[in-house]
This record gives structure tokens, sequence and C-alpha cells, in this order.
């Protein structure tokens, strides 16, 4: 579904991704890894359109969408989540729900209105269980909640392929967990192909079926988790060489 | 059919011959103050020959000369509002737009006897196209950048004017121009230019009204708030914002085809003066953000103010214009339609915010 | 002809230089403090006029007048930061208001107290008539002022780049974040940049007022050229403040003395439009002060 070939983005001096390439089947659910600084979420940045590469290409769905903007990468079904979520603080869960099923697709193929955008909105929050805070202020929002409210907001794009980033940041183990199995089930349910971006190892091990390790702008390894924890090119980039050798 | 009615939660959806459909708003409640608010409004002026001795100082033609004026403030304050909510950018240069709808209305009508209904729309028009060919400026440059491009397009339009002042009439500007109406009763005149202005008002101010309240004022809501999150639905912010630019350029161009239409003549240079830029940003500032009905109600006090002080201090008056000004912006962070607010929070309007990123 | 081009080139160092004074304060204060400061023009004013006010209304000696206008803006600054600046740091279109706002309150009180028909003057004159370089004869009291001008920056670079005080603007000016992070006290270290700003502009007003007739709207007017050379330099940045300056000189040299000199400013304001809309944040290519 998602081809990346050789992409590479330089900041001034810094390689953030370079020469990266990756194929994402349908209705995977793969995992992307690495310690800070690797370009997990530069990657995520180019894949979604924020970013522009330097070089190289992302073909999506057998269409070539390097050039396309941002906002042309959402309505061909690419989401995203954002590592710090960018939420409308002064508005209420609701709206900033019922934006995001205005700018998908359906609501202009449809004709919907203002108040069946509405309703459609709240379909969406109920499944991530935010129903009952739907009036309330995004910015008096925890952090747990504002996870949900984005993954919320993806799906109401009706996505084909979204890409979370971080989610697991700032939770609780449980609340973690609830926001795992909230990910599985949605793949389930809307037939989605996945990408997760984590730092949370525990977690993603168990949720997802295949691994991508990045270090230092590198893929350095892509398999399954069992194989993964125990490559040693992936614990070196976690712990470092010296450690290795202990 | 036709026209089909549909009542749904509080909104009637008029569908239109199967195609289209029109969402109205109604609840009961929020139509009261608006519609009292707009019958003093429309019915006051009425009183004010029956005030032989002036209000305040000043006679009853002065009085409605000043509220004529007031209109033409109030049409570029709006547009400049609603620009500044559309495009995230406060453009420091709205009377560059007035003035050059002026001088198309006047050259129009001056060289080639061109009627003021065409006018009008020449006026709209190629000042829209000017807005049009300076929109990508709301894309690329950053707030501040754009700020300060738009502050320099009025000297641009100075430069050419005295450059070309065979054309432009320099400091006298152009005389001779058909005026819209002329009854023979100065009063008359006066009322009917009154009316006609504010119809323009009312006009502008219903539709950004029904903009703003329908999913495009939720889409100009998002922009406004965070542009990367706009694009992360999927919304092209990029060509909402040049639409919204070059139609509001194009609006403000308006002022200035009434401008010419009113005085008989325009002389764009008084119109290219600080002030004026003073009076359709403070409009904005000091009606309250967020509230368009509160940028009419700024246009409406600072014109009025001014004239206030000008039949009482003369010379000074413009001094202290200014500095009441000042402290006002102190004393209301919330404008003049803050204090009416009061911190209500029914329904989310978009509201100007300009962010600190340099 | 010959004759013309000498004066092109000449006259693209006296604009260049005299601009570049102009729009030195406003670059440093926008620079460090990155805060569009609309009320500039009022520094021209004050030295202008605040001079004249105590040397000839109050009887002082001229020098002392002088000292003592600028000890009047260096009283001011702080009271402008305090209460104007911080005050409206995060929404900056009230804050940009409220400058524009003072600069017209003190341009129409200069009009009412000293009109233009009251003839005020500075005689600061230097060098009068002209100096005859080569085959041109220059205006003398312009060639001081670019050649004061430029020996001014010249100081000012040094500042930035060799003194300590300097360098903390220089890192404010980049990363106000991480500055925060090295307990810089931040309000005196952006008076300071305001009152080191504030002096040329004072400087530059003294040297062209004998050419230069003095009126209230001279602020904007200047201004004016200050801000298209900081906006087309990148606004904050030194060197790109310096190229802007003598490119804007050259145009009005080249215009001025080769086509039309009544197109001069109308051919600047349009090709620094026209480089902005390829180059938005203008010549500079990284945003600090140097």
């Amino acid at each position: 579904m998602l081809q990346v070939d050789s992409l590479t983005k330089r900041f001034g001096g810094i390689t953030a991704v370079n020469n990266v390439s990756l194929r994402i089947s349908r209705n995977e659910i793969v995992g992307l890894i690495g310690p800070n600084g690797s370009g997990k979420t530069t990657l995520v940045n180019l894949i979604s359109g924020f970013y522009k590469p330097d070089s190289g290409r992302v073909i999506f769905e057998g269409i070539d969408i390097t050039g396309k903007r941002a906002d042309e990468r959402v309505k061909l079904g690419i989401a995203r989540t954002f590592q710090i979520p960018k939420v409308i603080g002064n508005m209420t869960v609701l709206q900033n729900v019922v934006y995001a099923v205005i700018g998908s697709k359906r609501f202009k193929e449809r004709k919907m209105t203002l108040a069946e955008a509405g309703e459609e909105a709240l379909y969406y929050l109920d499944i991530v269980n935010l129903l009952r805070k739907r009036d309330i202020l995004c910015r008096d929002l925890p952090i747990y909640e504002l996870r949900l409210l984005e993954l919320a907001r993806a799906l109401a794009l009706n996505p084909k392929f979204i890409m979370v980033d971080e989610a697991m940041a700032g939770l609780n183990p449980t609340e973690a967990d609830n926001v795992a199995k909230l990910i599985e089930r949605l793949r389930e349910e809307f037939n989605l192909t996945i990408v997760w971006v984590e730092h949370v190892l525990r977690i993603i091990m168990k949720s997802v079926e295949r691994v991508v390790v990045m270090s230092e702008g590198e893929v350095i390894a892509d398999g399954v988790p069992y194989e993964i924890v125990r490559n040693i090119e992936v614990i070196k980039a976690y712990i470092g060489e010296e450690m290795i050798k202990i | 059919m036709v026209m089909r009615f549909e009542e749904r939660r509080g909104r009637i959806i008029i569908h239109f011959l199967n195609r289209w459909r029109f969402e109205w708003v109604v609840e009961p409640r929020y139509w009261r103050n608006p519609m009292i608010a707009t019958f003093l409004w429309i019915c006051i002026p009425l009183l004010i020959p029956f005030t032989p001795s002036g209000v305040i100082g000043i006679g009853p033609m002065a009085l409605l000369s000043t509220l004529i004026l007031a209109n033409v403030i109030a049409i570029s304050a709006l547009a400049h509002s609603f620009q500044t909510i559309g495009t995230g950018r406060v453009n420091f240069g709205p009377h560059f737009f007035v003035v050059t709808g002026g001088y198309v209305a006047a050259l129009l009508n001056k060289s080639y006897g061109v009627d003021p209904i065409i006018t009008f729309l020449s006026s709209f028009t190629i000042t829209a196209l000017i807005g049009l060919v300076l929109s990508p400026l709301t894309v690329i440059a950053r707030g501040i950048y754009f700020t300060l491009i738009t502050l320099i397009l009025p000297s641009i339009l100075h430069e050419f004017t005295y450059w070309r002042s065979d054309i432009f009439g320099a400091e006298t500007g152009i005389p001779g121009i058909a005026r819209l109406i002329s009854t023979g009763s100065v009063i008359y005149d006066l009322y009917i230019y009154f009316y006609t202005s504010f119809i323009i008002v009312a006009i502008i101010l219903l539709v950004i009204d029904k903009i703003l309240r329908s999913r495009w004022g939720f889409i100009l809501g998002v922009i406004n708030e965070d542009e990367d999150v706009a694009i992360s639905f999927g919304l092209n912010i990029g060509r909402i914002k040049m639409i919204v630019f070059t139609i509001t350029s194009g609006v403000m161009g308006i002022s200035g085809w009434f401008i010419t239409h009113y005085y008989g003549s325009f002389t764009g240079t008084v119109w290219l003066e600080p002030w004026m830029l003073i009076f359709i940003l403070l409009s904005s500032v000091l009606g309250g953000k967020g509230a368009i009905y509160g940028t009419v109600i700024g246009a409406y006090f600072i014109v009025l103010l001014r004239e206030v002080l000008r039949s009482y201090l003369r010379e000074t008056a413009l001094l202290v214009l200014y500095i009441i000004l000042l402290v006002l912006l102190y004393l209301l962070p919330e404008g003049l339609w803050g204090l009416y607010r009061r911190r209500r929070y029914r329904e989310y309007m978009p509201s100007v915010r300009i962010r600190r990123k340099l | 002809m010959i004759e013309l081009i000498y004066l092109t080139i000449i006259y693209t160092f006296i604009f260049g230089s005299l601009y570049l004074g102009i729009a030195l304060g406003f670059s440093i204060i926008t620079g460090i403090l990155r805060v569009f400061h609309l009320a500039y023009p009022v520094l021209f004013l004050i030295v202008a006029y605040g001079t004249w006010l105590f040397w000839r209304d109050l009887g002082l000696t001229f020098i002392l007048s002088i000292v003592l206008s600028f000890i009047l803006i260096i009283i001011l600054t702080p009271i402008l930061y305090r209460f104007v600046i911080s005050k409206f740091i995060d929404a900056e279109d009230y804050l940009l208001t409220a400058l524009l706002l003072i600069f017209l309150s003190t341009e129409e009180t200069i009009n009412l107290i000293y009109p233009e028909w009251k003839g005020v003057y500075l005689p600061t004159l230097i060098l009068p008539g002209t100096v005859n370089i080569g085959f041109a004869a220059v205006s003398g009291q312009l060639l001081i002022t670019a050649l004061i001008s430029t020996i001014m920056v010249f100081f000012y670079v040094i500042f930035f780049v060799k003194t300590k005080i300097g360098l903390i603007m220089r890192a404010i000016s980049q990363d106000y974040f991480a500055s925060k992070m090295l307990g810089i006290n931040f309000d005196v270290m952006f008076i300071i940049a305001m009152i080191a700003g504030s002096i040329p502009p004072g400087i530059i007003i003294l040297l062209i007022s004998p050419v230069w007739a003095l009126n209230p709207f001279i602020g904007w007017t200047l201004f004016m050229f200050g801000l298209m050379v900081s906006v087309l330099g990148g606004l904050g940045n030194l060197k790109g403040t310096i190229i802007a300056a003598y490119i804007v000189g050259s145009i009005h040299a080249f215009i001025g003395f080769l086509i039309d000199p009544r197109l001069m400013n109308l051919a600047s304001l349009i090709a620094v439009v026209l480089i902005l809309v390829f180059k938005p944040k203008g010549l500079a290519r990284a945003e600090t002060i140097w």
C-alpha cells in the first residue's frame, strides 16, 4: 500500500532521514521504533506531507504522491496524529472532531450539513470513549484524553492509512494499555493500515506484527518483534556500543 | 419541486431544486438583540432633523455626513476584519485598496463618463484583481513580513500618484465626478447617501455573519487557530486564504467607490494618510475581536468621537483622539463588544489571533 | 554624461550610507526584541525638536541641548518598554496599533507646537557647499553624513561581534528560549538594545537637518526609507540591512541621476516589493542580528 523509496531529508547540516526505503502492505500494523533523534517523526512528516524530501519518492496505492501537498494526501486517505497533540484549545472536543469530519471527502461527496457532521462526530467520539466529554474545552483535557481525541479526529477523516506518532508518551500503564487496545481494535473494525511510531517498547511489541527500527536516520532492522529484540544492531543503537561489550 | 423546507435541530434547511441547500440557524433568542439594534440603527438617523441645535455641538447636516463617513469606514473595517480572520494576517495597508477603488471609479467616470453602477463593478473587480496578484503573500510571507509589506503599499500608491500627477491630480485630486444622487435638497441627498451606505454595510454584515456561522466559519476558525491542524484535516489553506484576501480587497475598493461618488471628487492622497489606517484598524480592534458587529460599532464610535472632538477642540482634536484611542486600547482589551458580550461562551466564532512568530 | 555616472556611483555610497544609518537602529531593535517598533520614527522627532526646545525655548547651549534630548530618549525608553511593549507582547496587532498611535500622537503634538511655518532648524552644518570628487560636485554635508554613518555602523558591528554584551544580544536574537535558560536578565538587555538602537537615528537627523528641511512629518518619511531597507535586508539582520541599504541607495542614485528623479522613490519601493515576493524573509539567510 505504501512504498517509500530512498527518502532523504536534511536540515542544515543534519541528515534526519538518510536514504530510507520501506514497504508497508495493506492492513499491516507496523511499529516504527528507534532512539531519540533517529528520524521517526521526520519520516512521518515526510509521508504525511508536512515536509518535502530532498530526494526520494513516496508512493501510495500506486500513485506517486511525492509532489502532493499535505491536504491532498489527507484526501487520498493518509491520516496522522501528532506527537504533541495539536488540538484547538478554545473549542470543545466535539467541535474539534466536527472539523475533521468537515474536512473529509465524505462531507463533500454526500453534501452533509453541519448537523449531520455533528452526528458523525459523536459516533467517532463514542468509539474512542470520549462521548461524555464532548462539551469540554480541549485546553482543559488531560493528556490521555487528548490522545484519544487525536485518534478520533484521525478516524473522522475516513483514512485508509494512519500514522500514530508516539501515542503513549506521558500516559500511565493503564492508559497506555487502553490506547494500545483501541488502536488494535481500530485496525480490525475499520480495515486500516497502521504505522505506529513509539518509544514504549513493552506495549508496542505486543500489538504489532512487524517492527521497523531506525537509528540516526537509517533503517537498521525490519522484522517480527521476536527477532528484533534479539537483534544486536538494535540493542547497540538503544544502549550504545560500550554496553554491549559488558 | 423548486424549494423544500426542512427543520432539523433548530436549523431551517432550504433545499433548492433538489441540488443546493441553505442552512439557517433559527433560534429565537439569538434574534432578539440584533433585531432591536438594527431597528434603532435604521430609525435614529431619522430623528436628527428634530434636534435643531445639534447634538453635542454638531449640527444635523454635519451629523449625517459623519454617519455616512462612519458607514464608509465600516465597509472597509468589516472587510479588513474578515480578511484577518480568513488569512490569519493583519493587513496594514487597507487604505491602499480603498484608494485604488476610489481612483478607478473617479477616472472611469471622469474620463469616459461611465455610470456609477458600472464604476461600482469596476472598482470591485479591479481592486480584487490587484488583491489577487498580491494574495500569494498571505501564503508565502509569515505574519510580520506580511504586515510590513502591506504597510509599504500605500506609500507606493502615493509615490505613483505624485509621479503621474497629471492623471491623478496629486493633492487636489480628481474633481467633477457624477454624484450618486442629486435631489436638489441637501438634507434629502444626505439621507439617501446614508441609507445607501447603510444598505451596503448591512449586506456585508449579513454575508459575513452567514459565512462565519456556516461550515466555512468553522474552517476559518481552524485555520486561524492552528494552520497545521487545518492542513491535517485536508483543507487547502493556501487557496482559502487567497480567495478571502482577493474578495475582501475588492470590498475595500467599494469603500473608495462610494467616497468618489459621494463627494463628487476624489483626493486619494488624503485617504492614504496614516489616520485612515488607524480608523480602519481600530474599528476592529476597539470594536472587539471575533465579533464583526463590534467592528461596525467601533467604526461609528471612532468617527463620531473625532467629530465631537473637532467641534469642541478644533486644532488639538486629532491629538486628543489619538490619546483617547490609546487609552482605550488599555482599558478595553475585549473591545467595546466585550462590554456587551460578558464572556458568554455560546457559539464559537473565529476570532482574530495573531501569533507571535517572528 | 561622465559626470552623471560619477554622481551615480558616489551617491550610491551616500544614499546607501544614509539609509543604513536610518535603518540601523530599527534593525537592531527589531532584531533583538523581535518587535516591529512602529514608534521608531519618534526618535527622529524627539532629537530634532527636543534639541530645538532646549536650545531656543529654554536658552541652553546647543551642545547641551543635543545631549539633553538624547537623555530624554534614554529616560523614555524604559517607560515605553515597560508600559507598552511588555504589556502587549502577546497580542501583536494591539502592540503595533499602540506603537503607531504613540508615534502619531507625538507627531501631532509636535505639529501643534512647532508647525512647519515656524522654521525649526538645527545649525549642524559641518561641511558647507559642495565638494569636488573627480568630475562631480557633491553636497558636502551629505558626504559627511555618509562618512559618519559608515563609521557608526562599523562601531556597532564591532560591538556585536567583539563585546560580551553584543554576544549576549546576538544569542537573544537567535534563540529567545535558549537564551532564557542562560539566566540573562532580558528586560535589562532589551532596554539596552532599545537605547543602543535609538542613538543612530538621532545622529542622522542632526546631521541631515541643514540639507533636509525639518518638518514634523519628516519622521515618517525617513522611517519609510528605514523600513524598506530593514525589510529588504531581513528583519533584524545587520548584514542584510547593510547590503539592502546599498541596493536601495544604488537604485535611487541610478534612477535619480540617469532616468527621472521623480521616479526614485517609486522605483525603489517597487524593487523592494518584487524582491520580497521571491525572498519574503528578505536577503538575510539567518534569523539573527549578525
